[in-house]
């Protein structure tokens, strides 16, 4: 094995080369693991190469220069040279291997360890908008989404947290951008149909106060919220038609009857014809059976007569003043009649007592109702002209059932005797549409 | 039939005399009060939101010997154990012919009490009216009201555990995805009637 001194020029170039190459990458190596302050035990198997790197390194220019230079070298460089130029070689090789060793796991470190660069490119995968500011709105760090956002909403780019807050918050957006609720969760509509919620909130870093902004695409909930108040309004308006339906039971069921009447009348008029017939083409009938086409015949022409007079709905007073009438009582009305189905009714029960009273009890030649309202509430007191009643009055069936009425209704009931019967009520306006009478 | 074709016929059979026809039955007492009644047919659902069962149960209260014949339309199950519990003679739907009231009428006037055996059937969704329990229509009742499960629980005293195990049953057996189209064609069918 040739000495360092014997190697022919162009290896000793090539062994020199080869060294400072290696010097180079010993010397970044001990850079990198310096700075990754990790495995501290490769720094000084690095320093020791990098020490034997730059010895060799010495001894091959020292070699070169006395060759070509012809210089005399100091004895101890001559007697280094002699080494076998085997020993260069081993450590070349050991230098490298151990250096691509090196080299290989600081890729697989940073292949598969968190640095800033892998957290900002792992936020800008997010579907969410995500921002960092310091106190004074400096931006730390955001992602592309939270960007994005920020350029469509104020058509700038985000460089400040904190008057971008403010804008999402408090200030005026313009453009297609609409805000649907501020404060401290707003939410906002883009123009494609997105609907986008920022919140935010402080965290402490590094001792140091951050704002965090989130923003959350909530399209798919906005338009399901939608959704819902859509079907809970046609819910709504199928209640109310429910509960006017049943407000008007009585009235339907008339129209119900007087259309299952007509028909029937129809179908009698029809078969009172067909009889009528049979008895005019006949040979020879039955006094029965033409008494009863008779018959037939006089029930159609009074349902006829009964169909060409008007028929009015008659309204609660007319109802009140022909019962009246009937016993000879003159029914004086002050006020108007409350609207509204539960206190028509409530009143129509107390004017029937009262009238009751009036006709039965008093020998009444006259019944005076007097209607008021408040603001909360419908009012109407009966009285009559007729005998006082002879002390106190025990509530009995009606108006004791008049009083049950009212109470549920929240209403309430005075019966007074004291100078003269009178009968007192009120009604809340806004009575419970549920609570039926 | 209606009120007026009522009349006519009953008066046209020249075997009862018409004392008065009133709309309301709020006035029923009055007029049993000041006239000589032997009978009334009374309507359930009559003008101004009075109940004909109400008013049954207060004349048979102070005027025993007047007889009343309900008469109604409305299919409602829970009309006749009213009619009964109110002590009333007879009980007709509407939907015979005219001679049917006269002879309920002859009858009802001899002495004899009178009801139908059943309740007339309905369909509602899938299901029949008699395969309903009866609290199953006291609920249905109260779902006409469009209130909440908690409302109608705390008005009839029920755990809302309880009147919402009925809704679903009763959805099940129906087949209407809602509370909503159940309450709507129970009141449409005229199978629950609220507030009479």
């Amino acid at each position: 094995m040739n000495s360092l001194m014997e190697l022919h020029q162009y290896v000793r170039a090539a062994l020199l080369a080869g060294l400072l190459v290696l010097q180079l990458l010993e010397f970044c190596a001990m850079i990198l693991e310096i700075v990754r302050q990790n495995k501290r035990k490769y720094i000084p198997v690095l320093a020791l190469f990098f020490l034997i790197n730059g010895t060799m390194l010495i001894l091959l220019a020292a070699a070169n220069k006395s060759i070509f230079l012809q210089v005399t070298i100091k004895p101890y460089l001559r007697r280094l040279l002699a080494m076998p130029s085997f020993g260069l070689y081993l450590f070349l090789i050991i230098s490298f291997l151990y250096l691509i060793r090196i080299f290989r796991q600081e890729r697989h470190y940073r292949r598969n360890s968190v640095s800033g660069h892998s957290v900002k490119e792992s936020m800008d995968t997010l579907n969410a908008g995500l921002c960092f500011s310091a106190g004074n709105g400096r931006i730390l760090l955001a992602n592309h989404q939270m960007e994005a956002l920020c350029h469509r909403i104020t058509g700038c780019d985000l460089q400040d947290g904190e008057e971008f807050w403010r804008v999402l918050t408090a200030g005026t957006i313009s453009g297609p951008v609409k805000k649907l609720t501020g404060g401290d969760h707003p939410t906002l509509l883009f123009p494609d149909g997105s609907v986008w919620s920022f919140v935010r909130r402080p965290m402490e870093a590094g001792g140091e106060t951050v704002q965090q902004l989130y923003a959350s695409d909530i399209t798919e909930l906005y338009d399901m919220t939608l959704r819902l108040q859509e079907e809970n309004r046609q819910v709504a308006d199928m209640n109310e038609r429910l509960r006017q339906y049943d407000k008007n039971i009585a009235e339907m069921t008339r129209m119900k009857e007087q259309l299952a009447a007509k028909v029937r009348i129809h179908d009698e008029f029809g078969q009172a014809l067909l009889a009528a017939h049979y008895c005019l083409a006949a040979e020879a009938v039955s006094g029965a059976d033409v008494q009863r086409v008779l018959e037939a015949w006089k029930r159609n022409i009074a349902v006829l007569q009964q169909k060409t007079r008007p028929q009015e709905k008659k309204h609660l007073m007319k109802h009140l003043t022909d019962a009246a009438e009937s016993v000879g009582i003159q029914v004086v009305l002050e006020g108007s009649v409350p609207e509204g189905e539960n206190s028509e009714a409530i009143l129509a029960a107390a004017a029937a007592e009262a009238l009751t009273n009036a006709a039965i009890h008093a020998k009444a030649g006259i019944l005076n109702i007097q209607l008021g309202q408040t603001e909360d509430e419908w009012t109407a007191v009966f009285s009559n002209n007729g005998i006082p009643p002879q002390g106190e009055i025990t509530e009995g069936g009606g108006l004791g059932s008049l009083r049950k009425r009212l109470e549920k209704l929240g209403g309430r009931m005075e019966v007074c005797t004291e100078p003269a019967f009178s009968l007192r009520i009120a009604v809340p306006k806004k009575v419970e549409v549920n609570s039926f009478v | 039939m209606a009120r007026k074709l009522f009349e006519i016929f009953i008066e046209g059979s020249g075997r009862y005399s018409l004392v008065c026809s009133v709309e309301s039955a709020s006035l029923a007492e009055f007029y049993c009060r000041t006239n000589s009644v032997d009978l009334i047919l009374m309507d359930v659902c009559t003008a101004m939101n009075a109940s004909g069962l109400d008013a049954a149960a207060v004349i048979k209260q102070k005027f025993p010997k007047i007889r009343i014949v309900i008469v109604t339309g409305q299919p409602e199950h829970d009309f006749i154990r009213r009619a009964r519990n109110a002590g009333v003679e007879s009980f007709w739907y509407k939907e015979g012919d005219p001679e049917t009231i006269l002879t309920v009428m002859d009858r009802t006037m001899s002495g004899e009490s009178i009801y139908p055996d059943t309740v007339p059937t309905l369909k509602i969704g899938y299901a029949l009216s008699e395969e309903f329990t009866p609290r199953e229509l006291e609920i249905l009742r109260e779902l006409l009201s469009g209130d909440t499960d908690e409302v109608i629980a705390a008005r009839m005293n029920l755990s809302v555990w309880t009147v919402r195990r009925h809704i679903q049953t009763m959805m099940s057996k129906t087949g209407f995805m809602t509370r909503t189209q159940l309450a709507v064609a129970a009141s449409e069918s005229g199978l629950v009637i609220r507030g009479i």
